[in-house]
């Protein structure tokens, strides 16, 4: 077997037992960057000789004895808003198109001193402000967008061409692109993981995710770059567990939530049922099903762009004043719109926002997750912006994938993606793990248990 | 609760209040792009927020304090 395909720990096992180099496996990697990315486009820039050198001297560092871990020589990709010293980083977008930082984001540093190798920053839409990300393509049908803002990183993930991909989170960002390409995507509890180095979207919403195979590897990652971090102002000083230590916990006797409302109107028929059936699959394990009413379920969409919109014109004003050419139209037009908002209005949504949380505190007393599906339809096709429901209306498809993303945004609760099926047409569907802020240890135990129940986790996209 | 038009006839009126500078061929697009964002954020308006303060340093956590265990 190929290195690339081993799963994370597979690899982690034969590269501490000797039996496989980190400078092979990031070989094989590479290999497979190479026969896939013709047709996905995941990545913005390839580092190989960095990556290959880098290898290299982590097998050297393993040799003489100095084994860092499960991620010790382990292939990366690392999205393209992540600050990465000496290696350009444009956030997607002209307006950086050679921008090269000095130090790398907080995220990059762990994941580098817990041994990770980049092999490259993957793509994201234009300042992580989309859901489509040109133009890399989904690896399960390339007529199919890959999800976004980190769609790269999902098609990187999927494809094999790395077994970790790094994510954000400002509207499902992170969820999306994992649902839609068929990869586990983590969004951790806002302030869990430093931003700092992170080209920012929308500074209230934003969080750092991860990207990658299955469950476990989520959680092994999680704990290199979990923690405290002063020069991120969201940053929450809270004890780090080790996420590894429940993930066989069950979900024996566990109480899940099952939404009535919300997260089930106009819903793609083949996601619904997915979502159905892993509940059922969740309840035979064990898990006590509790109907839930999602409140406040109108004002969600206008709370989540009402903060998103103002907060990223505000960072993009100055920029976009100056060069305006350089941005995409459809970025542009976005952020001039955001500029239009009224204070009130963005403050009046902050305000919303408040009751939302308190709001969701109160579901979660007879609660310990949430579960509800993590898009609305599976991959849309390249090119076709809209999605048609069955009522009637019509939706774009920047609204539709954030609607089942933005309440784990504005309430900061920590959320999951895991795969859950495919349609019909051969796409992966994704199920959302919703859980209580600070307990990842949760949300990860629930998507291990449901994991190790199905064989939907853990696909690699053929060539 | 009642969704209202929000007053965005005038284009200009958009670029005016917000600094922008638009060229006149850009600012029918951009009305078009923003009366459903307005529209959408109008759905707020009735609410009854009372004494409500906004979340603007946003904190996660439902209780405070280093010793609250999100598993209890």
């Amino acid at each position: 077997m190929e290195p690339y395909k081993l799963t994370l720990t597979e690899a982690a096992a034969a590269i501490k037992k000797k039996e496989l180099s980190p400078l092979e496996l990031t070989e094989s990697s590479l290999t497979r960057l190479e026969e896939v990315e013709g047709r996905i486009q995941a990545f913005a820039t390839v580092t190989a000789d960095i990556a290959l050198a880098r290898a290299s001297a982590a097998g050297d560092e393993i040799a003489a004895g100095h084994y860092r871990g499960a991620l010790h020589g382990i292939p990366v990709g690392v999205k393209d808003i992540y600050d990465t010293a000496g290696i350009r980083t444009s956030s997607g977008s002209r307006v950086q198109a050679n921008r090269v930082p000095d130090r790398d984001s907080a995220v990059v540093a762990s994941l580098g001193q817990a041994g990770m190798i980049m092999i490259g920053k993957t793509r994201t839409h234009e300042f992580a402000f989309g859901t489509t990300t040109p133009p890399a393509r989904n690896p399960w049908d390339t007529s199919k967008i890959p999800g976004g803002s980190s769609g790269g990183s999902g098609a990187a993930v999927a494809s094999g061409s790395c077994h970790v991909a790094t994510g954000s989170d400002t509207g499902g960002s992170t969820r999306t692109p994992a649902a839609l390409c068929g990869t586990v995507g983590l969004k951790p509890t806002y302030g869990r993981v430093s931003r700092f180095g992170i080209t920012p979207l929308a500074w209230s919403l934003d969080h750092a995710g991860v990207l990658t195979r299955n469950v476990t590897d989520a959680a092994l990652v999680l704990n290199a770059i979990a923690g405290y971090d002063p020069r991120d102002p969201g940053s929450a000083n809270v004890p780090v567990p080790d996420f590894t230590a429940d993930l066989e916990k069950g979900v024996k006797g566990m109480m899940v939530g099952i939404p009535k409302n919300f997260f089930t109107r106009n819903i793609h028929p083949e996601v619904a049922a997915a979502v159905a059936e892993a509940a059922g699959i969740l309840e035979d394990l064990g898990a006590e099903p509790a109907e839930v009413e999602i409140p406040f379920e109108e004002e969600i969409l206008a709370v989540e762009w009402g903060i998103l919109m103002p907060e990223a014109s505000a960072y993009h004003r100055r920029s976009i004043g100056e060069t305006p050419e350089l941005y995409t139209p459809e970025v542009r037009r976005l952020l001039e719109v955001g500029q239009t908002i009224l204070a009130t209005d963005y403050i009046d949504a902050l305000r919303v926002r408040r009751l939302i949380q308190q709001a969701w505190k109160s579901i979660y007393q007879n609660i310990r997750v949430l579960i509800a599906p993590a898009t609305v339809a599976p991959a849309a096709p390249v090119g076709d912006p809209d999605f048609r429901w069955p009522d009637g209306s019509v939706e774009g498809v920047g609204d539709a994938y954030v609607r089942m993303a933005a309440p784990a945004n504005l309430t900061g609760l920590p959320a999951i993606s895991v795969p859950c099926g495919f349609s019909n047409a051969g796409l992966p569907l994704g199920l959302q793990i919703i859980g209580r802020p600070f307990d990842e240890s949760t949300v990860l135990s629930v998507a291990r248990a449901y994991e190790k129940a199905t064989n939907h986790v853990g696909n690699i996209a053929p060539s | 609760m009642t969704e209202h038009e929000p007053i965005l006839d005038t284009p200009w009126s958009i670029t005016g209040t917000s600094r922008l500078t638009v060229k006149e061929d850009r600012l029918a697009g951009l009305a078009a792009a923003a009366v459903p964002v307005h529209m959408l954020l109008s759905r707020l308006d009735n609410m009854e927020l009372s004494e409500t303060a906004p979340a603007t340093t946003f904190n996660p956590s439902w209780d405070q304090g280093p010793t609250w265990n999100p598993t209890s």
